[in-house]
């Protein structure tokens, strides 16, 4: 697994490639946690990238989302292919966790 | 023509292990031109098994055994993981706490179990060892 990150404006933006599966997830974890406790609460995710996601990846979402929430902060995920996208609707995280189908629709929707 | 293969793995209880597994599987099912969503349906659903074994079932004890049997077939797939910890849970509280609104980080991969295959079922003898038999309709390409 692969992290990118670039802050354009005042959105921090994270690009996700690879898995996100129990063995990768700790380390996704590390990095987000020290992201957010940095200061970066207005998040852009960009799965372009990311061709699996299991459970132990959809965990790590549902931390993020409750610590930008409590910072008062904002988290859009976008650039999902089906399959992972299909797992987010599956099970439920869809209906919690904004997501768009391009970068441009996440940054609009920050503003 | 009639499809029956089969993989069968002993691994010690690490979910470092999985990816191994799942590389194999993934494989086999590419070999034999699986529907790309079912490839990823059983991905995901020998994860979910596998870390659900080792975590739960194991405790992440690497000293413990976890068997994999993988079967390929005509039209579906048969996904049976045991471990040795032998120890009994209630898969569906863990599926009810997935479902709540409150969003506990806990359950998932049982209800995404349940929402991926056609059947689940748990065989416990305890203190020995637990069972979980997936069974999955797959499609072909064509």
């Amino acid at each position: 697994m692969k992290v990118l990150e670039e802050k354009i404006g005042n959105v921090y933006n994270v690009k996700i490639s690879g898995k996100l599966d129990a063995t990768t997830s700790g380390e996704f974890d590390t990095n987000l946690t020290r992201i957010v406790d940095s200061g970066e609460i207005v998040l852009a995710i960009d799965f372009s990238g990311l061709d699996y996601i299991s459970s132990a990846g959809l965990r790590i979402f549902l931390i993020l989302l409750k610590k930008i929430k409590k910072a008062d902060g904002k988290l859009a995920c976008h650039s999902m292919n089906d399959n992972v996208k299909e797992v987010f609707v599956i099970s439920g995280f869809s209906s919690i966790i904004p997501i768009f189908p391009t970068a441009e629709e996440a940054q609009s929707s920050f503003e | 023509m009639k499809l029956n293969k089969k993989l069968i793995f002993n691994i010690p209880s690490k979910v470092s292990e999985i990816k191994n597994i799942r590389d194999q599987i993934k494989d086999l099912c590419i070999e034999n031109k699986v529907n790309e969503f079912d490839v990823f349906n059983i991905q995901l659903a020998l994860d979910e098994a596998c870390s659900n074994a080792i975590e739960h079932g194991c405790m992440n004890k690497p000293e413990m055994d976890v068997q994999v049997i993988f079967k390929l077939r005509t039209d579906e797939m048969v996904l049976a993981v045991s471990d040795t910890g032998g120890i009994e849970f209630n898969p569906e509280f863990f599926e009810r706490i997935a479902t709540r609104k409150t969003w506990g980080t806990g359950g998932r991969g049982i209800f995404l179990l349940k929402s991926i295959c056609d059947e689940v079922t748990f065989i416990f003898i305890p203190n020995k060892k637990t069972i979980l038999f997936l069974k999955k309709k797959i499609q072909y390409q064509k």
